[in-house]
């Protein structure tokens, strides 16, 4: 049994209005326990309401959603406990900030899930721990705080939880290269050492390549593809051709291909391509040697 | 005399804590002192593309602030037109020149109708309806906006809105716009739109851009690049010149576009790479170029 299936899952806003339109199309997927997805899709592709619907944010039109083999809408009734096991930071999360202090807004969550005291201070430490805020910002008001230090901030409230899937919507958008590569290690990090499920919603193919395992490509509301992150690579034209960006480097392994050199294209990192690029100058060598 | 000049500029900022979040770093940063620019010393000429580069709390967003006199200098000067900021008569003037385009669209729209929001500028310059009415049009056309001039602003996405609060600079008729990041919030989709605005209001209409972002690909687009680090110039150059230098950036831990990056490592593994690449075509014609001559020899 997969921990998530998502069967026949469809979504349409505003039905029987001018406005209505189907944002989700019959997806369906299974994902395991410990995966770490990379999502992936244009602005109204549908992956922003898909990933809503994952914790019941949002009530399919049609199609189910089963957590631990359990449609999460069989009681309508408990559909919060569906959110403590699927936790949920959106984009520019550091906007929904609001408490007096630090240690009080990652303790929100916690604290509604009815947790005693000194379990909430545990799990503020440690999911602070793992965002690296320093213990001396907890007692901070969250206004005080940087940007970069706010958004990690709104991600330990969720972190706090315990969730048995983690959900993240563009969580390195607007931050600079540097806050962008901490960030997502410390995601990686975190995911690690729980062996947790995570989902991360971007919109940079070259940063989701580095560390998942499965990207979902969403366009116009359907599943394009979901596959090994490898296997995703070896489709770059096609997703391409859907308006997508693939990385640079996946790019220019495509054009040698087509210049007629015999080079993988399922490649995404630039040390794998100069390991490609060097291995087939050795075999031309070679060739010249034996003529 | 330059389009603008700038001299040994020293700027901190008195409150640290309370004056500007954005020119924090990620780290939190009590290490850093509050001097955000340090004798800092650079010239924009007329109908130039420059982009600045570098981290957060490099002093980027504050320099930006300082060519129309938002911010003004604590120490050197900086003059547009010969125009010192510092001088309140001027200021008007400086600013009829230089426009400036922030990061996050929905805090720059003011009016409830694409149009109207254009006109905005002009109107407080006290210029006629009929000049208004005019500039508000060739604005919008030069950023593909006319046809939404009647839309409500809210209803359009990321890169329509941005390309909206350049009109409403644009209307201004200024002669340099100043960009503070203005794709960082949008998507691959709205970045190349606000990209390729860019790009034309710079070649067709001779505009000089200063463009301040985090994305590679889009500084490589530029005339000169100018990358600044704790409030000093690390380095400049055309990209090319710039890029060529990948340790040095790497050391500062700034990204290089991937086409560069893979053709430093193959250089350093004995490729004969002759140019250094800034995007995959150029990229793939070297290879192919160092990969036929190996072949030959």
């Amino acid at each position: 049994m997969s921990l998530l299936e998502v069967k026949n899952l469809s979504f349409t806003y505003g039905i029987g209005t001018a406005f209505e339109k189907q944002a989700v199309k019959d997806v369906s997927l299974n994902i395991e326990q410990g995966e770490f997805i990379g999502i992936i899709g244009h602005t109204g592709s549908g992956k922003s309401t898909f990933i809503q619907t994952l914790n019941g944010l949002i009530k399919p039109t049609s199609g189910t959603v089963l957590l631990d083999g359990k449609d999460i809408w069989s009681d309508p009734k408990k559909i919060r406990r569906v959110r403590f096991k699927v936790g949920m930071v959106f984009q520019y999360p550091e906007y929904q900030l609001f408490e007096e202090t630090v240690e009080k807004d990652i303790a929100f969550g916690p604290k509604n899930m009815g947790l005693k005291e000194n379990e909430i201070k545990e799990r503020v430490k440690i999911a602070a721990r793992f965002v690296d805020l320093k213990p001396e910002l907890l007692k901070k008001s969250p206004f005080e705080l940087s940007g970069g230090e706010k958004r990690r901030a709104a991600i330990a409230g969720v972190i706090a939880m315990d969730p048995d899937i983690l959900i993240l919507d563009e969580p390195t958008a607007g931050l600079d290269p540097r806050g962008r590569d901490v960030l997502l290690s410390q995601i990686y990090a975190y995911h690690k050492s729980k062996n947790n499920t995570v989902l991360l919603v971007s919109h940079s193919m070259e940063d989701i390549s580095r560390i998942a395992d499965k990207i979902l490509v969403m366009n116009k509301g359907s599943m394009f593809a979901f596959d090994e992150t490898k296997k995703i690579f070896s489709k770059g034209e096609e997703i391409e051709k859907i308006g997508l960006q693939i990385p640079q480097i996946t790019k220019i392994m495509i054009g040698l291909s087509k210049k007629g050199y015999n080079l993988p294209t399922d490649i995404y990192s630039v040390e794998r391509a100069v390991f490609e690029i060097m291995k087939l100058r050795g075999k031309k060598l070679e060739e010249k040697a034996s003529i | 005399m330059q389009f603008i000049d700038v001299k040994d500029l020293v700027f901190a900022y008195e409150n640290y804590d309370e004056n500007d979040n954005d020119n924090k770093g990620f780290e939190g940063e009590e290490t850093q002192s509050a001097v955000v620019l340090k004798k800092l010393s650079l010239s924009v000429k007329k109908g130039e593309f420059v982009a600045l580069l570098g981290h957060n709390g490099s002093g980027k967003s504050t320099l930006a602030k300082m060519f129309n006199g938002i911010l003004q200098p604590d120490d050197g000067s900086v003059t547009v037109c010969g125009m010192d900021t510092s001088d309140d008569d001027r200021l008007l003037d400086i600013r009829k020149k230089v426009g400036l385009v922030l990061q996050n669209p929905d805090n720059q729209l003011v009016a409830s109708i694409v149009e109207e929001d254009v006109a905005f500028g002009p109107e407080n310059l006290g210029i006629e309806p009929g000049e208004i009415r005019r500039r508000v049009d060739e604005a919008l056309k030069a950023v593909d906006m006319y046809e939404y001039r009647g839309h409500a602003p809210h209803k359009l996405s990321g890169g329509q809105k941005q390309r909206v609060a350049i009109a409403g600079i644009i209307a201004m008729e200024p002669e340099c716009i100043v960009l503070d990041e203005p794709t960082a919030m949008l998507d691959p989709q709205g970045r190349k739109e606000v990209m390729d605005t860019i790009l034309k209001l710079n070649r067709e209409k001779n505009i000089t851009i200063i463009l301040i972002t985090h994305y590679m690909d889009e500084a490589a687009l530029a005339d000169r690049l100018i990358v600044l680090d704790g409030g000093e110039i690390l380095t400049q150059g055309t990209p090319r010149e710039v890029f060529t230098n990948v340790e040095l950036l790497k050391s500062h831990s700034l990204d290089v576009p991937q086409a560069t990056e893979l053709a430093y490592k193959l250089r350093s593994s004995g490729f004969k790479i002759g140019n250094t690449p800034l995007n995959a075509d150029e990229c793939v014609e070297e290879i192919v170029n160092a990969l036929t001559r190996k072949s030959v020899n």
